[in-house]
């Protein structure tokens, strides 16, 4: 199987967050189809973990030139998943479509993944104690369906398909406007971005220099993750130097030991 | 029978094997959530539980989870016992033996008592062992604060939780290689004397102290006068 890939077009969006309403109706229906909850329950509770999706809005300026900017925030699908490298209990699995997926069950509730995530998604819920996140409807991917956000779209706002697909369409689109707009467009996420992220799962079209306002940072690293990897290794090979270093001590001792008794005994004769 | 003199109190005494049990219990519960290279500790703990849980889940998980509970408890042990010692060690700060003295004979002394296997001039604690000391100080303290924030991390912002988890992992790389050597040379033969006052009479002959800790020795004739 292909790399699954996603894009969000915030050009095209007209912002009736169809998108984050089907995806939190297909997450209440994903319960009962797993057996975890009777859809009444599913239903009845508000469950803010399972809104995958959020539309965060911004302002920007300062009236009356101001205007509004609506991030979709939501899981990217890093190519290099820091999430899933750091996370202690091994809950975080890339599936073979390239989506990185949170499994409830072997979560232990530490919230590593919420500090490693350099977008800020993993949201942690008490009463489960466990991280939830998008999971670019894998399970439908894996059965030839399109995610749910991207099904419901009525704007043609969100693409999915093999990655090759989404990126050919996506930069035609980036093209297109950035000729239109006479602004350059980009396609974030088609391309390697950094070491710590790597390309992204789900990419977004968007204005270069907007991408910031949309929650897109230019350089996505947490580089406490790094320096803490950095520290541990110096922590560990610290503690094997000293170990080695004692045992050197203890046979340096050892070869000296009858000299030093000797020496000692001389010593102790003349008090 | 020579005069013996009192290098520890039975609550120091008391509270550095609780401190020894605990440390391990802390090292051995940490590392699985420090490194993968340690997740066979947590499959130590995770395979057992969930067997005896009839939980059928997964061991890894289990084991963490068990992990990351024994870590709080050994936490809450360690408060137990920490604050009153605390308190009582803080009211007599000035009589620490860790301060620089005048005339000890500082890290080249380490070089005559551990390579020259010579008696150094020294106080009750050589420059090693202050050092060693100062840090276990600082990097105790900033593990218990920065755990103290990893526990109720939910109450915190994630900068702050980030910034605990650092601190954490700062501390106890530092902690670890210094834990190493105080305790190659608390066991080594040559501090015979001074582990037998510890995990004994907390006691040491007066000519132990006078060849040993010269300083040290002088400090309790003066007093004495």
């Amino acid at each position: 199987m292909s790399t699954y890939s996603m894009c969000y077009d915030s050009q095209a969006c007209v912002r009736c967050f169809t998108c984050v309403v089907s995806c939190s109706v297909e997450n209440r229906l994903r319960l009962q189809r797993n057996g975890t909850t009777a859809l009444e329950n599913g239903v009845n509770k508000s469950l803010p973990q399972l809104n995958y999706l959020q539309p965060v809005q911004r302002e920007y300026g300062k009236y009356p030139e101001s205007y509004r900017i609506t991030e979709l925030h939501h899981c990217m699908h890093c190519e290099n998943s820091p999430c899933a490298t750091y996370c202690p209990s091994h809950a975080i699995e890339r599936r073979p479509g390239g989506q990185v997926v949170i499994n409830q069950d072997l979560c232990v509730g530490c919230r590593t993944c919420q500090e490693a995530c350099p977008f800020d998604v993993p949201v942690y819920d008490k009463a489960t104690n466990a991280s939830y996140k998008c999971i670019m409807c894998y399970d439908r991917v894996e059965s030839d369906l399109k995610p749910a956000c991207v099904s419901s779209c009525i704007a043609n706002a969100l693409i999915s398909g093999t990655r090759e697909e989404v990126v050919a369409e996506a930069k035609k689109r980036a093209k297109r406007y950035s000729e239109q707009f006479g602004k350059e467009y980009i396609v974030y996420g088609a391309d390697k971005i950094n070491d710590y992220v790597g390309k992204t799962g789900w990419m977004t079209i968007v204005a270069a220099e907007e991408m910031e306002k949309y929650g897109l940072p230019k350089k996505p690293v947490v580089s406490s993750m790094g320096i803490r990897q950095t520290t541990k290794a110096i922590g560990i090979g610290a503690s094997a130097a000293v170990a080695l270093g004692a045992g050197a001590h203890f046979l340096y001792w050892l070869a000296n030991r009858k000299e030093v008794l000797s020496a000692q005994e001389k010593e102790d004769g003349h008090e | 029978m020579s005069k013996k003199i009192t290098a520890f109190t039975p609550f120091q005494m008391f509270y550095h094997k609780s401190i020894i049990i605990l440390m391990f219990f802390f090292i051995l519960t940490g590392l699985p959530i420090l490194s993968p290279y340690f997740h066979w500790i947590a499959y130590c703990f995770g395979v057992p539980f969930d067997f005896i849980s009839s939980q059928n889940g997964d061991a890894l998980t289990a084991g963490i989870q068990v992990c990351r509970i024994v870590h709080r408890v050994a936490a809450m042990l360690f408060l137990l016992f920490s604050l009153p010692f605390a308190v009582t060690q803080l009211l007599q700060i000035a009589q620490w033996h860790i301060w620089p003295e005048s005339g000890a004979a500082g890290i080249g002394g380490l070089k005559t008592s551990y390579i020259d296997f010579k008696h150094a001039r020294q106080g009750k604690y050589n420059a090693g062992q202050k050092i060693a000391a100062y840090v276990f100080i600082v990097c105790i303290a900033m593990l218990a604060f920065s755990g103290f924030v990893l526990w109720f991390r939910g109450s915190f912002s994630v900068a702050t939780l980030t910034l605990a988890r650092t601190l954490h992992d700062i501390g106890f790389a530092l902690l670890l290689p210094t834990l190493l050597g105080h305790m190659y040379f608390g066991i080594h033969p040559l501090n015979r004397a001074g582990f037998k006052a510890m995990f004994g009479t907390g006691e040491l002959n007066e000519e132990e102290v006078k060849s040993h800790h010269p300083l040290w020795y002088e400090k309790i004739k003066q007093n004495e006068q």
